[in-house]
């Protein structure tokens, strides 16, 4: 019962923050953020009663007018599959948040509470299965959207993540060679000290995840699926109202899971630098144990999400700085350079842990 | 199509990745300036924010003698239109917006326009009937607020496009200047 | 036949022709002012200096004669340089008018200006000043500011009105344009001289400020005004005709046309056009639809024996109407007595203007219709009548006949009156049909000389008006027995299968000029 009631809340807290926090707060903050970058103003007109709090109302205003939206299904199109496809697309990108830890295992009332939903032993393999689940989301909606134009994105969507698919699992297989584990709370774990950390011990591997990532996610510079200037708005095209809002809502999770794989995988996870748990522990030590665990899970949770937070940024930086790429330069940087680069960073990773031992 | 732009680049380049690099720099760059530089005027405390971009509706730019507004007729300082209607902007106009009934005066100008109307919803602002009047009577205003809701209500009649010369003598000494240059 | 170069070229040209007239015919443009094809050569205004070997200086080609072995260049920098100068001379006096004038568009001083002025002025003194918006005569407005003093008007007055109104008065930069003291410009072709004057120092009156002219879409067609039958131009935007202008046709009116001539498209857009078919119900004409208006013809002439019918033409209509019309009376309506028409007549000069003051009464005539001068009228509509069609309202245009006509006329049981205005004819009418006029409908007319003409249709009928060989072809629907076609052209073939005088004619042979028929 206690078990149930545990779990219960973290996948609360998670849902909670994923789905209220930052899905919403992300469209402002992606407004917002371009707009700094650029010396404009950025999205400041919705105000309630004459407060227009820089902009923040807006989220709310888009929900509202997202649910007052007509629904629009086009003539022709497979009406199941155009309902479903938006869910196909939201739902692995919420599942992937089960498996990663957003804290460490802490003592509290005598029982050992781990900060992650479902501790699975194979977590980045789950990872990779639930979402590689979202490229049929964006293949149904444009298939079944029966437009040439959502086609053709859907078409180029499919073929660039299964491309990125690839080169993403071979860049992970470095980091499991390193900790040698697939659990991610024991990759979390095992990155207490600082130099301990994945991007020290597997730098090529970080940028390319990162890459493959993005790419993953479709977003600027990989966005081809969506190119406005070409194919109008891709697979998505024929989508309005709600449906609509759920894409852009996936898109969003989205940059919030690779932020927190990035975190877990290569930025220490929950770990503050040179200030390992025991320290923290021990400065808390006039405070009964659980107390103390208590105020440690705080600040470790607390330190993960301003991570993630950082990676978010990073990401919309990067969304708001590079040009988008032609498609064959996508296909390119993806078979030709990506892979090899990632299979030679296992062969690089296994000698030097040879050496090593 | 593939253009060969000849563009060569140096090694460092190719990497791309440095370049990235220094790409996000100058675009972070912008954001932390302009992220600091918003703070005080979110405060209300400075007018002078570092971001130049204006809150369009409550604040307003003085637009450039260049700025080309909607056309109007400029009225000398007799009250009467300059216009004579000749006809040129009429046929120059490439959206054909322009119409125009001349009629006989007994003023000294003989001729003028007993109606003259633009269909501001077709203008393009392209100022073609400003640089074409031989009378440098249709001049590009700075007003650009036009829009409407009804179509009917874009016809402008001609007691709409009547604005004194006053209020154009900026327009008036800018076209006179850059048009002057051609010398057909 | 001498053999002459000009700008290189080996070309041959008739006996007695000047440089300007052989160079047009083989396709050389020289600039002129004052030479008109048709008027007396003058050679006052030098715009057509052209280079002559073995001619030490310029000289001007309009009055050069071609002589055999001659070499003419027209483009050499020496000629380019003199038409330079004499457009800047052109230039000193002429006013910056350009925005207000009339002419400009069609003017030629402004096309020359464009190819061969410069585009500065060196004149600093004070510009003559002239009298401006002078009214020369009543219907031609002078600016003698802009008057380059070709002469042209002065030769028409002479050579072709033969009425010498105008002539050059003073000398050298004083020298203007004038009538002669106590006459005005009002001879019945006076706005040709709006025509011909290069510039727009002579405009006509009517059309100042109406349009500009690059507005304005030309219609080939012919003039209605009298049985002469003048090629015109029809004028017109956005379906109302502005001004009509003479074409050439050297069998017909070379290039003039009669100021009468050019006010008749003034009937086309009048307050008391018939724009409705109406039927009289009760006492009062109501506006019903055609096929109501065609029903009840129908209804009416089936009613009345046909020996009690009657019809009256239109000198007005083309010869396809004219053709229509018999066909209806003769085998539709089955009446046996003759089509009369009224034709009006005026006084006739030796120019163009020719007695019977209606487009076709030699077409009608053609047809078998019977023409008679108004005063004859009373004689036409006596008799055993219960019924009568009539075209047109020329039957109450005397006015010592026009009550006792109308009188006669409302006896009758059944009148059906088809006509592009309304008049006391129509207001008595049991079915007035509104039909077009001449710039509203296409066909031919036959003149008084025998010239068949084609005119063209230059703008729609007002609201539900139709023109005649609809209407025509309605009636004889409703009539039961329809016409095999009402396209003019196919009209035309049909009358030439019948007609003897109009064998050659189809409209393919008719080109822009007209052809005449065989009599
Ligand atoms: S070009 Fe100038 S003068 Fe001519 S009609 Fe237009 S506004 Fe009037
Ligand atoms: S600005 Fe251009 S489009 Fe507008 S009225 Fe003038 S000529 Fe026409
Ligand atoms: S006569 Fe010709 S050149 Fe002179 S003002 Fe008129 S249009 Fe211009
Ligand atoms: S009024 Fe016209 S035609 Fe007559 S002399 Fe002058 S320019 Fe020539
Ligand atoms: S045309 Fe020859 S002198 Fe005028």
């Amino acid at each position: 019962m206690e078990d149930f009631l545990i779990t219960t809340a973290k996948v609360l807290f998670i849902f909670g923050l994923n789905m209220g926090v930052f899905a919403p707060l992300l469209t402002w903050v992606e407004r917002k953020q371009s707009a700094l970058m650029q010396d404009r103003i950025g999205a400041n007109r919705a105000d309630i009663l004459g407060f227009s709090m820089i902009g923040l109302f807006h989220p709310i205003a888009d929900a509202i007018k997202m649910l007052a939206k007509e629904d629009f299904i086009p003539e022709g199109a497979n009406k199941i599959m155009h309902t479903l496809s938006p869910i196909i697309c939201v739902v692995p990108a919420l599942l992937t948040f089960a498996v990663i830890p957003f804290g460490g295992e802490y003592v509290i009332g005598g029982k050992h509470i781990k900060l992650v939903i479902a501790d699975l032993d194979v977590g980045l393999i789950f990872i990779f299965a639930i979402s590689s689940l979202a490229t049929y989301g964006t293949v149904i909606a444009g298939w079944s959207s029966n437009n040439n134009w959502s086609l053709l994105g859907s078409l180029r969507a499919s073929a660039q993540m299964i491309s990125y698919e690839v080169a993403m699992g071979f860049t992970l297989v470095g980091v499991f060679m390193v900790y040698g584990s697939l659990q991610l709370t024991q990759i979390g774990a095992a990155q207490e000290s600082f130099f301990r950390w994945g991007i020290f011990l597997q730098p090529l591997g970080f940028f390319m995840f990162l890459a493959c990532a993005i790419a993953e996610n479709k977003r600027a510079p990989f966005d081809v699926a969506e190119g406005e200037s070409e194919i109008i708005a891709g697979y998505f095209l024929e989508y309005s109202g709600l449906k609509f809002g759920m894409f852009y809502m996936a898109e969003f999770l989205e940059i919030v899971t690779i932020s927190a794989m990035v975190t877990t995988l290569f930025f220490g996870a929950w770990h503050i630098p040179f200030i390992s748990s025991a320290l923290i522990l021990s400065m808390l030590s006039f405070l009964n144990e659980t107390l103390a665990n208590i105020i440690l899970m705080l600040i470790h949770i607390s330190v993960f999400w301003v991570k993630v937070i950082f990676f978010i940024w990073f990401q919309m930086t990067i969304r708001w700085t590079l040009p988008r790429f032609r498609y064959d330069q996508i296909m390119k940087l993806g078979w030709k350079i990506l892979l090899p680069l990632s299979l030679a960073n296992i062969l690089v990773t296994g000698i030097v842990i040879l050496i090593l031992q | 199509m593939i253009v060969n732009r000849n563009i060569t680049m140096t090694w460092w380049e190719r990497i791309y990745l440095p370049e990235i690099f220094r790409g996000i720099s100058v675009t972070s760059n912008h954001f932390f300036r302009n992220l600091i530089g918003f703070i005080p005027a979110l405060l209300n405390k400075d007018k002078k924010r570092k971001i130049f971009t204006l809150y369009y509706p409550d604040e307003k730019v003085e637009f450039p003698p260049a700025y080309r507004g909607r056309p109007v007729l400029v009225v000398d300082e007799n009250g009467t239109e300059r216009c004579v209607a000749c006809g040129l902007c009429e046929i120059v106009c490439p959206a054909k917006c322009i119409e125009i009934q001349p009629d006989e005066t007994e003023l000294e100008k003989e001729r003028y326009p007993k109606s003259f109307s633009i269909n501001m919803a077709r203008c393009i602002f392209c100022g073609f009937c400003e640089e074409v009047c031989p009378k440098e009577a249709i001049v590009m205003s700075d007003e650009c607020e036009i829009a409407d809701l009804d179509r009917n209500k874009m016809f402008y009649k001609k007691d709409q496009l009547l604005i004194s010369k006053n209020k154009l003598q900026k327009r008036l000494n800018y076209i006179k200047e850059i048009y002057g240059k051609w010398n057909y | 036949m001498p053999t002459f170069t000009i700008n290189g070229k080996e070309v041959k040209t008739e006996a007695g022709k000047t440089i300007l007239q052989a160079a047009v015919a083989n396709g050389v443009r020289i600039p002129h002012f004052c030479y008109h094809p048709h008027l007396s050569i003058d050679g006052c205004c030098r715009m057509c200096l052209v280079e002559v070997e073995k001619i030490p200086k310029l000289t001007i080609a309009c009055n050069t004669p071609v002589t055999e072995g001659m070499v003419v260049r027209t483009n050499t920098e020496k000629v380019l340089k003199a038409r330079k100068g004499v457009m800047e001379f052109q230039l000193i006096n002429h006013p910056l008018d350009c925005p207000i004038c009339d002419q400009a568009g069609e003017c030629k001083l402004q096309q020359y200006t464009f190819e061969h002025g410069i585009t500065h002025s060196r004149f600093r003194e004070e510009k003559r000043p002239g009298r401006k918006r002078f009214k020369i005569g009543p219907r031609v407005v002078f600016d003698e500011e802009r008057c380059i003093l070709c002469r042209r008007c002065v030769r028409f007055c002479r050579e072709v009105s033969k009425t010498g109104e105008l002539a050059v008065f003073s000398r050298g930069d004083k020298s203007i344009i004038n009538t002669y003291p106590g006459i005005s410009l009002d001879n019945k072709y006076s706005l040709n001289t709006v025509d011909i004057c290069p510039v727009g120092a002579l405009t006509n009156a009517d059309f100042r400020f109406q349009v500009r002219v690059w507005f304005l879409e030309e219609t080939k067609a012919v003039c209605p005004g009298c049985s002469n039958n003048c090629s015109i131009r029809i004028c017109h935007r956005r379906g109302k005709v502005y001004r009509l202008l003479p074409r050439k046709n050297m069998d017909v009116n070379k290039v003039w046309m009669c100021d009468n001539g050019r006010i008749t498209h003034k009937q086309i857009e009048t307050s008391n056009r018939l724009t409705v078919p109406l039927v009289k119900k009760g006492n009062k004409l109501e506006e019903v639809s055609w096929n109501e208006a065609f029903d009840t013809i129908a209804k009416g002439i089936q009613k009345i024996k046909n020996n009690e019918i009657g019809a009256i033409g239109s000198p007005h209509a083309t010869n396809e109407e004219c053709y229509l019309f018999n066909k209806l009376i003769k085998n539709v309506f089955n009446i046996k007595n003759d089509i009369e028409c009224i034709v009006p007549s005026w006084e006739a000069d030796d120019l163009l203007i020719k007695k019977e003051k209606a487009a076709n009464p030699q077409g009608a005539r053609e047809f078998g219709v019977k023409t008679n001068d108004t005063s004859s009228v009373k004689k036409i509509i006596k008799g055993n009548l219960k019924a009568l069609y009539i075209i047109g309202n020329d039957i109450i245009d005397n006015s010592n006949t026009k009550q006792d006509v109308l009188q006669t006329l409302s006896k009758l049981d059944f009148l059906v009156v088809q006509d592009t205005h309304n008049s006391d004819l129509s207001s008595i009418a049991n079915v007035v049909l509104p039909s077009a006029t001449f710039a509203e409908k296409e066909g031919t007319f036959t003149n008084i000389n025998g010239f068949v003409q084609k005119t063209n249709r230059a703008v729609p009928c007002p609201a539900k008006a139709k023109p005649d060989l609809e209407i025509l072809s309605g009636v004889a629907k409703a009539m039961g027995r329809p016409f095999e076609t009402i396209e003019p052209d196919k009209v035309m073939d049909e009358i030439s299968k019948n007609v003897k005088s109009f064998k050659n004619i189809c409209y393919e042979k008719l080109g822009e000029t007209g052809i005449k028929i065989n009599n």
